[in-house]
């Protein structure tokens, strides 16, 4: 069992973990397949899921237009079926019974445009122009101004199969905002229903106004809204032309995509094999005096501005305030101090909430023992690792004589697995709701305006913060949030930095030995943690600093660009339904892959080439291990017993950190890791040393795979793992020096 | 003059964009297109915060770099 500044710390890092879902905002979605590391190819609705729909609606908006609470309160429900075609973003299907139909809606990646610069914007776009739906759903939301209506009008370009929803409906009364529905209805020919999805109001006409649409579905090709596009005219014909030779969709209209081609969309056009098209467009910008793409951009927003600043008067009662809470994070020391102050605090309630610490902790030190033992067995951690307890005594005592390895397997491996996972839940989903929380009222964004100026210093932005505190939790989605970087400098610096930040699993294998190291001197226990977690976010900064200089040549410092939503009270549904949905992906991914994993490594350590084996120097397990022992013996002069346990050791933990530990005491048959340690006899400069290693030395397998996806290159993944090896040896090295000149 | 020196709680309109593809097309996208009028609402050493279409519009964080690449010029409304 773990003590209480160890369960704090392990909790600290679960908490971590989440912000990875909600700190990246608008992004989440993204990082639910966090474990996902392969990219599934399915088809944009898998066959079989297309059959339960009578019909497909896509949701499209952009970022902080209340999509997901609107989506939550459409369908109740989240389902996650696979990934967007050859991407690991997952796609989001809810589905709502309505009128004796079942209504199937897509979460769109929330994008400002259509023009896909950003795999995102790429994913919104190709499923709108190609993807199989009967209806698009764009939501607008008029507090921002008149700009809301730009994505909306770029889709109405393409399709006539739209509603649009007019979100914050309560908001934009609130603000008086006047807005001439049945006009607005006329001019852009296509239902628009004002919504609050707080306040629940217009939910049942945007149904209806979905069904109807879906119903009178006609035949006939759809037909765009036609802006006047002058001088371009004629260019956009002649491509009009060519893609109806190529491309029939019913739900889209050629000119739609002319534009977009017209716009530089080049994917597309290759896609549809009109590679011309695009070379015509270019040809003619130097005509228009400008280029093709910022002569549309400049004609939507001059056509939304004439058509709308009629039908929509946006004089709100009271300006906009900016009120306290801005001015705090503005300033870059309170912006600072209130970052962390939120997110320690949220920590603490959600430790207590779970494990009583540290309010027993506080308890014992005023005298109050029994008090704290009692909170401390009656929280919810510990009650359900009683009741794990039980059920795995149970189940090893009927077993232990008829089938001694079926029993220990069940009971140390697979039953110990679910226990493990299951005592998480609550902190994770406690954890879950006050970071969804903090999201939802929109301080997230904030935090990150108020630490760029420290980042840029290292060559990251303000958002790097993300990655880094994601990576906290698991280092593949930090990896994968490094998308949220603006240039493919600060992208590609994030990827090769993310492994030296400790991610929770190597936070277990920390405490262990920790705590095996310096038993029954917490201070020196908590000095040696925080150095590691020091240790590594300067690495992560300093490699940075040298990939951006070094390999990257770049000298300017990275940019920010974010839009900083309107602070509100968040909504306890949205809290609820976002922390549930991320709760029930993490007892999937994290309970299969854990199950597995042990069965690997018990399978490796009871048969050898003889066969089933009781003694583990005759195991497979053995023969690797040493091979890796060989190389690690001399540098820290340890033993050989100890040598090719370490060398396992660091290969399982390759696959997987947390098998560090797990693979020790399986090696060295001790029930507790503390023993494990102890039995390698270790002294503690080799200790520190081998601490060190286990921290830093290599990206776990599912991390070095993300790198290669994300950065689809060889010869740099092998750079950062070459890199990662390197410094950590180092590292290692010099600490082993240090400490041994220290203690004797 | 450019975006970054502007005033706190000034007005000003954007003249031009002189900024790489990407970044233009994230600009472009958020509603920072030529014409467009930005009230400034924070100027500090390291960002800017602006609302478009007057203050009443989204507002948007900028670094310092990609404010100096939006030339403005002031705005009386």
């Amino acid at each position: 069992m773990l003590n209480a500044p160890s369960k704090f710390l392990l909790l600290l890092l679960t908490f971590f973990k989440i912000i990875l879902f909600f700190a990246i905002g608008l992004d989440a979605s993204k990082l639910i397949n966090f474990a996902t590391v392969e990219c599934i190819e399915v088809s944009f609705l898998a066959n079989s899921y297309r059959e339960q729909c009578d019909a497909v609606i896509a949701v499209a908006g952009q970022p902080n237009v209340g999509k997901s609470t609107l989506f939550n309160v459409l369908t109740g429900r989240m389902e996650r079926v696979g990934n967007f075609p050859g991407t690991t973003v997952a796609m989001s299907i809810g589905r709502r019974r309505y009128k004796e139909k079942t209504l199937c809606f897509v979460d769109l990646p929330g994008v400002y445009d259509l023009k896909a610069v950003s795999l995102d914007e790429k994913i919104a776009r190709d499923f709108i122009v190609f993807g199989d739906w009967d209806a698009v759903l764009v939501l607008v939301d008029l507090t921002t101004g008149l700009n809301g209506f730009y994505l909306a009008m770029q889709i109405l370009q393409l399709t006539n199969r739209v509603v649009i929803a007019l979100t914050k409906w309560d908001e934009v009364e609130r603000l008086g905002i006047k807005v001439d529905l049945e006009s607005l209805r006329k001019t852009l020919q296509v239902p628009v229903v004002p919504v609050s999805a707080l306040k629940r109001t217009g939910i049942e006409e945007l149904l209806n106004a979905i069904t109807l649409l879906v119903e009178s579905r006609e035949t006939i090709g759809a037909k765009g809204i036609y802006i006047d596009y002058g001088q371009l005219e004629n260019s956009l014909s002649v491509a009009t032309k060519e893609i109806e030779k190529v491309f029939s969709n019913r739900n889209v209209d050629a000119r739609g995509i002319a534009i977009l081609l017209a716009r530089g969309n080049v994917d597309i056009a290759n896609r549809l094999g009109v590679g011309d098209v695009i070379k015509m467009f270019s040809n003619t910008s130097q005509v228009l005096g400008t280029s093709v793409d910022e002569f549309i951009v400049k004609r939507i927003y001059s056509f939304i501005e004439s058509t709308f600043s009629n039908l929509i008067l946006i004089k709100p009662v009271k300006e906009l305030k900016e009120g306290v809470v801005y001015k705090i994070f503005q300033n870059p020391f309170s912006g600072f101090v209130a970052t962390f102050t939120i997110l320690f605090s949220a920590i603490f309630l959600a430790f207590a909430i779970n494990t009583g610490f540290p309010i027993t902790t506080i308890l014992e030190a005023l005298g109050l023992g029994d008090w704290a033992s009692a909170l401390e067995k009656y929280t919810i951690s510990s009650a359900i690792l009683t009741f794990f307890d039980y059920i795995k005594n149970i189940v090893y005592s009927s077993l232990a004589e008829s089938h001694p390895i079926l029993a220990s397997m069940l009971a140390n491996g697979i039953i110990e697995g679910v226990a493990v996972v299951s005592s998480f839940i609550p902190l994770i989903l406690i954890t879950l709701m006050l970071m969804s929380a903090i999201e939802d009222s929109g301080l997230g964004p904030l935090m990150a305006v108020s630490l760029h100026r420290f980042f840029a210093r290292f060559g990251l932005s303000g958002r790097a913060i993300y990655p880094m505190f994601i990576s906290l939790g698991c280092n593949v989605p930090g990896v994968l949030a490094s998308r949220a970087a603006l240039d493919d400098f600060e992208r590609l610096e994030i990827i090769a930095s993310t492994s030296f930040i400790p991610c929770q699993a190597r936070l277990i294998v920390l405490l262990a030995i920790v705590g095996f190291l310096f038993y029954g001197n917490p201070a020196l226990q908590a000095i040696i943690v925080v150095g590691v977690y020091l240790g590594g976010a300067i690495l992560y900064l300093v490699t940075a600093k040298i990939f951006r200089r070094g390999v990257f040549r770049e000298k300017t410092s990275p940019e920010l660009i974010l839009e900083l939503p309107k602070l509100h009270k968040p909504s306890f549904e949205v809290v609820w339904w976002n922390s549930w949905a991320l709760t029930k992906h993490f007892i999937v991914r994290a309970g299969t892959v854990l199950i597995l994993i042990v069965a690997i490594v018990w399978a490796l350590t009871s048969f050898g080439s003889t066969g089933f084996v009781e003694d583990p120097t005759q195991s497979f397990a053995y023969d690797v291990g040493r091979a890796i022992g060989v190389v690690i013996k001399p540098l820290y002069g340890l033993s050989d017993d100890s040598s090719w346990k370490v060398g396992f050791a660091l290969l399982t933990g390759f696959i997987a950190k947390e098998n560090l530990l797990a693979t020790l005491a399986v090696l060295t048959g001790a029930e507790e890791s503390g023993l494990a340690l102890q039995s390698l006899g270790l002294t503690i400069p080799q200790g520190i040393a081998i601490l060190v290693l286990f921290m830093y030395y290599i990206p776990c397998l599912a991390t070095v795979a993300t790198i290669y996806a994300e950065s689809k290159s060889t010869k740099f993944t092998l750079l950062v793992v070459a890199y990662v090896v390197g410094v950590a040896l180092i590292a290692s090295l010099a600490v082993y020096g240090i400490a041994s000149l220290i203690i004797h | 003059m450019n975006l970054a020196d502007a005033q706190p709680n000034t007005v000003v309109t954007i003249i031009d964009i002189d900024a790489g593809p990407g970044l233009k097309a994230r600009l472009l996208g958020m509603g920072f297109v030529s014409g467009a009028k930005l009230k400034v609402i924070e100027n500090r050493d390291g960002h800017i915060v602006v609302a478009l279409d007057s203050g009443y519009g989204r507002v948007v964080a900028l670094s310092k770099g990609i404010a100096k690449k939006i030339i403005v010029a002031s705005s009386t409304v």
